[in-house]
């Protein structure tokens, strides 16, 4: 019977929202890291270039 | 496995790094572009299959379709930790520092995996046991196996030698692993747990409350959500590898002109 389903519905929609957070956070705090690292890398690289301190990207 | 080339000396971090290139093959990069593409299609089709396709469990709601991302996530984050001692074993062996940063790289990405676990199952456990928290055999061990490795990450920043900070961090994700498998075996072999077996028999007469009656539909979206969790996880650390190679690598070349 439908009536005796319990309305859990928020505790669902809450649990998906933590995991958005969780993962896209983790995903977002890689990507700024990575774009940070190759920055710096870029600096580096034309600080002293050397002809082989190529990164592939 | 995923761990790209990268120039220069095994015990680099503290000696004078050679000169050379951080490369990786192009078919590398394009296999790992087209991973990232496939997990976020998986992404969708296990979000459809989750939240469209299974049909809402009669007792506990849909609450109960937290169920495919908290297992799911337990897998991928097991999954990252399984390598983490192999990366362990591998650098005790033969004191490579690849093996430390695929380490390091293993338990970030399982870390994150672990607390969706843990918050999903707290959301799902409070319509459910009418609680938040309770003081359980398994909540409590999950709970204490995230702060190990928490405390993995923040013990290694700490060591200022590379080498000892390796050799510290292979020995410690090998024990901490013993936290992994407990969390696993503990509602097999303890009666005293309310969280359910899903997966497999329990040999014990447990007092589990919440255990989902699985449909065909149900069984099948678990699996793909299982599966799409582990695909993540290994996609997630190919780029954390990445990322750990060029961190190495910016390291090096800040020696390299700090020496020059």
């Amino acid at each position: 019977m439908p009536d005796a389903i319990p309305d859990t519905n928020g505790y669902m929609i809450a649990g998906y929202i933590a995991v958005f957070i969780i993962l896209g956070g983790f995903v977002i705090y890689m990507a700024l890291r990575q774009r940070a690292l190759h920055a710096e890398s870029r600096e580096l690289d034309a600080f002293a270039p050397d002809g082989e301190n190529e990164i592939a990207r | 496995m995923a761990v790209a080339t990268i120039g220069h000396s095994p015990d680099m971090g503290n000696s004078k790094p050679k000169n050379e290139a951080l490369t990786y093959a192009p078919g590398r990069s394009r296999l790992l572009g087209a991973m990232t593409i496939i997990t976020a299609l998986g992404l969708l089709a296990t979000l459809y299959m989750a939240l469209g396709y299974a049909p809402t469990d009669a007792t506990q709601g849909n609450v109960q379709r937290i169920f495919y991302m908290h297992m799911g996530a337990f897998f991928g984050g097991a999954a990252a930790f399984t390598i983490t001692v192999f990366a362990g074993v591998m650098y005790l062996r033969t004191q490579d520092m690849k093996w430390d940063r695929l380490a390091v790289s293993t338990v970030e990405v399982g870390l994150p995996l672990m607390l969706v676990t843990l918050v999903t199952g707290a959301i799902w456990a409070r319509p459910t046991w009418n609680t938040w928290w309770t003081s359980d055999p398994r909540l409590n061990s999950m709970a204490v196996m995230v702060l190990l490795y928490a405390a993995y990450l923040t013990l290694r920043s700490t060591l200022d030698s590379p080498e000892r900070r390796a050799r510290f961090a292979a020995v410690y994700g090998i024990l901490a692993f013993i936290s992994v498998l407990y969390v696993f075996i503990v509602i097999r072999i303890r009666p005293d747990t309310l969280h359910p077996v899903v997966v497999g028999p329990s040999p014990v007469e447990s007092q589990a409350q919440g255990t989902p009656r699985m449909s065909s539909p149900m069984a099948l979206t678990l699996v793909i959500a299982n599966v799409w969790w582990i695909v993540a996880a290994v996609t997630l650390l190919w780029h954390r590898i990445r990322m750990e190679n060029l961190a190495e690598y910016v390291r090096a070349k800040k020696a390299q002109l700090l020496g020059a």
